[in-house]
């Protein structure tokens, strides 16, 4: 096991309540006989240098003289000893761009020990490195709203749509020059994708409209008004067949001639609807944000469209992003708390635990939330969030974000696609500012 | 121990009514002298260059959390601390200030909790002492309830404003477009008077101080007003007239003048010719609060956001003093002291959940300096009430969707909370004070009625 890995799992026991029964599980702490631990939990886990926050240790109800030493520099030396009365927390500061790690030794009343590990990580965009970059122009300056971005599965061909406009835009991936336009798709359209084979381009539109763009002839071959499926997010399964969402259902649909094959309707009432999902690689499995009355992510077996459980959400109260790890052993979640902050969870879907949570600061996914908002570089090690008008790139080697672009703010969409080629994601900005960029690691 | 009471327990000086005004005195004896600063209380001065210590919020109900912050504005690897959260001389937390430490408490008995903080830079000891209040609700009483016109109209009244005889109400309803007397003994409505608004926003109204007419100022989305005065047994005493101005919100003003403030911004103007005698552009004001001597108008405003005081009749500024954003609040509410001395400001935010949503700042009301900022809500209020003082002057009165909110005038923080949940839903409720008891009049148009609180303590 690499020594970040084993960060990673030590960092898990105690801070999150995780019991580290998973396969992958690492070091376990034995049930304490002095009862529940006391929480540990940094208010923010992701950051821009200097970055600061708070390293809270919660008792319990009834849990009384705990001990308590707290390394904020990993120096070795604690900076922080006493005995746990009620809440106290410690604050912390890194002006160094990297992990950071905060050891928290907490010691019963009968001498047992937890150690507890607490990673920050302090963004560094040096790595980040636009190689590439040009503004579509739309056809009327009036309606710029660019939203929807797909790459081609052959990896020669970039599409993006303007969501106002109403035009379909083909890009070159290295110039990222314009190739053609077809300009009668009718305005909002959302999510883009390009069936396996590259034969045609799915597209899904707010008001349920849904397209079929043959690719060859760079065409329209067919358009479907009020389709009642989806609204925003799509994912081709073949050259017939997508799965969409966003609307009252994840929707199995043959794009050829409008048919609704298959659905999975979200359990819940009428104000129930289906939100972003992702599917694995192998096509196998599907993770569906459901939100109503009380979220849930439930993991769907596409072949039958039934749910075969839900994840835990913790204090996620309003996920936002999934998408799967390239292995699909993992889930990666970005939504906010009930409080309006950002949160980040990994989970290990065969035990349901959760892996890492990471509070990312106070933000929202509100006015502009994209319809193609993640994507997993070609390498597998990086699957990008769009969050706030920039993105999150989450290291799947360590289940974390590790860098983040700028976040300028809700009101600027940043959709995101990869390379099936190459390792450099697309991004879309709304006003059709198209980068291409890797990570220099 | 707080400075100038050495050998007096907090709990002891705070138990009592002359504690209190010791209490209220101390920053006025010049206790703190570092400037305005978001601090609470500050019993001794600690070295400007150390930070704060602060509570995160100052009030609420039982088993009330909150924590005691201690941010040095440098690492302070070299000063150590200690809490004593139960008054009992010892300390209940120490260590090692650092970077910065916040330390959890928790209470359960009403009343009035003081959090003793010695901070140590290893040469010498600062001594620091914070109050907290925990909320007694049931000094808190409904004493009656009057239904206000007809229940099968939802109603959106304005302030309930008290007759100049202190016996009556007078509200204006824009929903139901119409204008009320409520008699208080018994509390009765006794007159209404349909108000066509013909589309106008909203209504202000105001009771003449001399004599008992009745003003009301509709505003228009054109930004004029309509003015109508009224008898005290609602007969229109004169035809609907066009102003200038729009308000809609009216507020008696010196020497039997009138200020209307809302849309059009902030106008002193002649209640009988209408004549316009001063006028501050719109955005000027986001409430207004005559002082007690009728001297100065003390205003809110957003942007830029602090509060001012003005000269009463020139609307001059005599002073502009903004807020601190530690929190990211603004002000809104804003009224002086019963003895003219304070200003007290309510500040607001707009940050849901645990954050601090809702403070009070209390300034001087001569200099403009703040006195003290503390949280005393998580989470934001979306409806909030003027600011009324009680008649004995002890207390002053609001009200969210909460809750009606009494603070305390001695301690400076709010210590009763009450009557909230369904009673006060969100955007509902306007407020006035008794003239003869420690009463409160609730408008409350989630009910369609008026409601008669009493505080006995």
């Amino acid at each position: 096991m690499k020594p970040t890995a084993q960060i990673a799992l030590v960092l898990l026991m105690g801070v999150l309540g995780c019991d580290g029964s998973g396969e992958e599980a690492g070091p376990t702490a034995p049930p304490s006989p002095s009862g529940p631990a006391p929480s540990v939990e940094v208010t923010l886990g992701f950051g821009d240098a200097p970055l600061e926050g708070t390293l809270f240790l919660t008792p319990p109800p009834g849990s009384e003289n705990w001990r308590y030493s707290v390394d904020l520099d990993g120096d070795g030396t604690p900076d922080h000893e006493g005995i746990l009365g009620l809440r106290i927390g410690f604050r912390y500061r890194f002006a160094q761009a990297g992990i950071h790690s905060i050891r928290t030794v907490l010691r019963g009343p009968d001498e047992h020990r937890q150690d507890v590990e607490s990673l920050v990580i302090v963004n560094d965009q040096g790595p980040l490195r636009i190689i590439a970059a040009n503004r579509v122009q739309p056809l009327d300056p009036m309606w710029v709203s660019f939203e929807g971005i797909t790459t081609s599965s052959a990896g020669d061909a970039i599409y993006v749509a303007n969501y106002s406009g109403g035009s379909l835009h083909r890009l070159d991936p290295t110039t990222l020059s314009v190739t053609g336009v077809i300009e009668e798709m009718s305005y909002s359209i959302e999510g883009l994708v390009v069936s396996p084979l590259d034969s045609f381009l799915f597209a899904t539109y707010k008001y349920t409209h849904v397209a079929v763009v043959d690719l060859h002839d760079f065409e329209i071959e067919r358009f479907q008004e009020r389709a009642g499926v989806g609204g925003f997010f799509i994912h081709g399964i073949d050259e017939r067949r997508a799965l969409l969402g966003g609307g009252n259902q994840l929707s199995h649909v043959d794009m050829r001639n409008g048919a609704v094959l298959d659905v999975f309707r979200a359990p819940g009432d009428d104000f129930t609807y289906t939100w972003h999902f992702d599917v694995t690689s192998d096509g196998g499995r599907a993770a569906v944000i459901v939100r109503g009355e009380h979220s849930a992510i439930h993991i769907v077996d596409p072949a039958i469209m039934e749910s075969l459980g839900t994840v835990p959400l913790g204090p996620m109260e309003y996920p936002q992003l999934v998408a799967f790890d390239p292995s699909g052993t993992r889930l990666y979640v970005m939504g906010n708390t009930e409080e309006g902050e950002a949160l980040f969870v990994a989970y290990h879907l065969a035990t349901g635990t959760i892996l890492r949570s990471l509070r990312l600061g106070r933000s929202y996914c509100s006015g502009y939330c994209v319809a193609n908002p993640t994507a997993t570089i070609r390498s597998g090690r990086y699957v990008a969030f769009e969050w706030n008008g920039g993105a999150y790139f989450i290291d799947t080697e360590l289940d974390l974000p590790r860098y983040a672009t700028q976040l300028p703010g809700s009101n600027v969409g940043f959709s995101v696609s990869a390379s099936p080629i190459e390792d450099v994601f697309y991004f879309l900005r709304s006003d059709g500012l198209i980068q291409k960029l890797t990570i220099d690691d | 121990m707080i400075e100038g009471l050495i050998g007096v327990r907090p709990r002891d000086i705070l138990g009592s009514t002359a504690g209190a005004a010791v209490i209220l005195l101390l920053p006025i004896l010049g206790c703190d002298d570092s400037g305005p600063t978001g601090l609470d209380r500050v019993t001794e001065p600690l070295p400007a260059t150390f930070g704060r210590v602060e509570v995160d919020v100052a009030f609420g109900d039982p088993p009330f959390e909150g924590e005691v912050l201690i941010i040095p504005s440098t690492p302070a690897d070299e000063w150590r601390y200690e809490v004593d959260l139960d008054e009992d001389g010892a300390s209940d937390e120490r260590g090692s200030v650092g970077l910065g430490v916040h330390v959890g408490f928790r209470y359960d008995e009403p009343g009035p909790h003081a959090i003793h903080v010695i901070l140590d830079d290893g040469t010498n000891r600062y001594s620091q002492e914070r109050v907290v209040m925990v909320n007694d609700s049931t000094v808190m009483s409904m004493v009656r309830e009057q239904t206000v016109g007809p229940e099968s109209i939802p109603a959106d009244f304005g302030r309930p404003v008290l007759s100049s005889t202190g016996d009556a109400l007078f509200l204006v309803d824009q929903n139901r477009q119409a204008l009320f007397r409520v008699d208080l003994a018994p509390l009765t409505m006794t007159r209404q008077r349909s108000l066509p608004f013909d589309g106008l926003l909203q209504a202000g109204i105001s009771v003449a101080q001399e004599d008992s007419n009745v003003y009301v100022l509709m505003s228009s989305p054109d930004v004029t007003g309509r003015w109508q005065v009224f008898s005290r047994d609602l007969m229109p005493m004169a035809e609907r007239r066009e102003t200038s101005f729009a308000g809609p919100f009216l507020e008696p003003g010196p020497s039997g003048l009138l200020y209307a403030w809302g849309l059009s911004g902030l106008t002193l103007f002649d209640p009988v010719s209408l004549e316009v005698i001063r006028e501050l552009p719109p955005n000027a004001s986001d409430d207004v609060a005559l002082s007690p001597d009728g001297d100065n108008l003390l205003v809110s405003m957003f942007e830029p956001r602090g509060v001012a005081l003005l000269d009463s009749n020139t609307l001059r500024q005599i002073w502009f003093t903004p807020l601190p954003d530690d929190w990211d609040l603004r002000p809104w509410r804003v009224s002086f002291s019963p003895d003219g001395d304070k200003v007290y400001a309510i500040l607001v935010g707009n940050t849901p959940g645990p954050a601090v949503g809702m403070g009070l700042a209390v300034l001087d009301a001569r200099s403009g300096e703040i006195r003290r900022v503390v949280g005393i809500e998580r989470g934001a209020p979306s409806n909030l009430s003027d600011l009324v003082t009680s008649f004995d002057e002890r207390f002053v009165a609001f009200t969210t969707e909460k809750g009606m909110y009494v603070i305390d005038v001695g301690l400076e923080l709010p210590r009763f909370r009450g009557l909230g949940g369904e009673f006060i839903p969100i955007a509902c409720c306007q407020i006035a004070a008794s003239r003869s008891a420690n009463a409160f009049y609730v408008a409350n148009s989630y009910r369609s009625s008026i409601v008669e609180v009493r505080i006995d303590s």
